[in-house]
């Protein structure tokens, strides 16, 4: 970070700017427990079953104490190769995954002016208010993301994002809009939250935007998505089925406020796939407030699935939680949150259950 | 070895709790030869990474008055400018500001930057610099 800075200083005062690589990186381990909830099985596994990352796969289960399900560490290289033009690649190892590192993020970044970008390569979609920083735990107040409404399979895309940022006296906006595909062969999630076994989960077509507007105390944002979607399905023992081109709609807002002691955060999404008469609504919110290091807060989120005459195995959740953040050292904090799922899916899902989580993050 | 640990978490805690920093009037400050004045508004979502243009040039960390800025100008507690550069760094959203070590070197970057924004403690503005806010 300091390299970075220097560099950005000598180009800041004129001088010659040399070639530059930032090393720099993340760290969260997270140990969690699921408990009190129903008993019985979900994917194989003994429940009370808590979904602690919908993304990778990482649930809690079973009563016992896991430091395998979110913690995670993640590093990045930047190569500033001329004063415009940089080269970034972020790995994260989870241990959801045992271990092995996935390049999450590998991107060009050019300014084309002083307060446009262009960037192409592997990003995070952008599809919520926290897509991007989902896995940078400090930057986060809860121990994780909302999941209720986080949860979806496919969180990183392959294309090209134009980024232009203005200043209009108090309020900050920046637009953005972003194209690109993803391909997951395999999909973690699909296979271990839904399927339990290989689906390949593709989307196509990816096309968006957003509009973030902020002061210093509120903050906004509106994104719209739409993509094409191909399942390819590989049951056990079955023939494959295939999905191909299923149309999808997303909309989202998201609001801050950060007021004196005071944090609101809020965000609600709607997904429509109107060839499968699917419409999934999701809303959360939390309050928190700032004493000295420590920000106690508290949330609610939920998701829900649309019943229609052609959908009927609907997913719907809700999950109370309350948390502490602690900011005990400079670039490190320790949080513990506690969660209540309450899971009325029209099939087997999760069922209720209540977690408990320890956090820490750390950047370095 | 634990109470102690304790009691000096309990001791920071009240600290930061008790302290409210007043010592220094923090001076906003632009080039001589700079032929625009940003609003504070403006030079705060430069110093968060929220608009790239004016260029900020921080402080170092250890120096009190970069905590003086950011809590007086733009009310964003340490914690919080942590976490915001922290997003920028890791999402490629932009890159925090450039950092100099004394009242010196900023005065000495600012007034070579025409488009550059710095801070200072107003009693050490001189010529180079122009003042075009005050924070307390």
């Amino acid at each position: 970070m300091k390299k970075l800075m220097i560099a950005a200083l000598l180009s800041s005062a004129g001088m010659a700017h040399a070639d530059d690589l930032t090393l720099s990186g993340f760290a969260t381990v997270t140990a969690g427990k699921a408990y009190s909830g129903s008993d019985g099985e979900f994917m194989g596994q003994a429940c009370p079953c808590s979904i602690g990352n919908y993304e990778h796969g990482a649930v809690y289960n079973g009563n016992e104490w896991s430091l395998a399900k979110e913690s995670l560490v993640g590093l990045q290289a930047k190569y500033q190769i001329t004063g415009k033009l940089s080269a970034t690649v972020q790995a994260v190892s989870r241990a959801s995954e045992h271990g092995k590192p996935e390049v999450d993020w590998a991107y060009l970044s050019y300014d084309v002016a002083p307060d446009t970008t262009i960037q192409v390569g592997r990003r995070r979609l952008p599809i919520y208010a926290y897509s991007d920083s989902v896995y940078i735990g400090y930057t986060l107040p809860w121990v994780r993301v909302p999941q209720d409404i986080y949860g979806w399979e496919v969180g990183a895309y392959n294309g090209v994002n134009i980024r232009h940022s203005r200043s209009f006296g108090d309020w900050a906006v920046t637009g953005t809009v972003f194209a690109g595909q993803e391909t997951s062969e395999d999909n973690t999630e699909q296979r271990k939250i839904f399927y339990g076994h290989r689906v390949d989960d593709d989307w196509k077509h990816i096309l968006g935007g957003y509009l973030d507007v902020s002061n210093e105390i509120f903050g906004a944002r509106l994104i719209y998505m739409q993509n094409s979607i191909n399942l390819s399905l590989y049951p056990d023992g079955e023939e494959p089925s295939f999905q191909r081109g299923t149309r999808q709609k997303i909309i989202g807002i998201s609001g801050s406020i950060d007021y004196g002691n005071w944090l609101v955060r809020a965000e609600a999404n709607r997904f429509m796939r109107p060839s499968l008469d699917y419409k999934s609504s999701s809303f959360t919110a939390t309050v928190g407030y700032r004493i000295g290091q420590f920000t106690p807060l508290v949330g609610y989120s939920t998701y829900k699935e649309k019943l229609t005459e052609s959908y009927t195995a609907t997913q719907n959740d809700n999950t109370r939680f309350a948390g502490v953040r602690w900011d005990f050292r400079k670039n490190m904090d320790l949080k513990v949150q506690w969660d209540s799922v309450k899971d009325s899916s029209s099939y087997d899902f999760t069922k209720n259950a209540k977690t408990f989580s320890v956090a820490f993050d750390v950047l370095f | 070895m634990k109470k102690e640990m304790t009691a000096a978490a309990g001791a920071i805690a009240f600290a930061a709790l008790a302290m409210t920093p007043a010592r220094a009037e923090v001076a906003i400050i632009v080039s001589a030869h700079a032929s625009q004045a940003p609003q504070v508004a403006q030079v705060c979502q430069a110093f968060l990474g929220k608009v790239k243009s004016p260029t900020p040039i921080n402080l170092g960390e250890k120096n009190p008055l970069r905590d003086e800025f950011f809590s007086k100008a733009c009310k964003k507690d340490p914690v919080q400018v942590q976490a915001m550069w922290g997003k920028l760094i890791f999402t490629g959203t932009g890159t925090p500001p450039a950092e100099v070590d004394s009242a010196a070197a900023m005065k000495k970057a600012v007034a070579a930057d025409p488009n550059a924004v710095g801070y200072i403690d107003k009693k050490d503005a001189d010529a180079s610099v122009k003042v075009i806010a005050t924070a307390n």
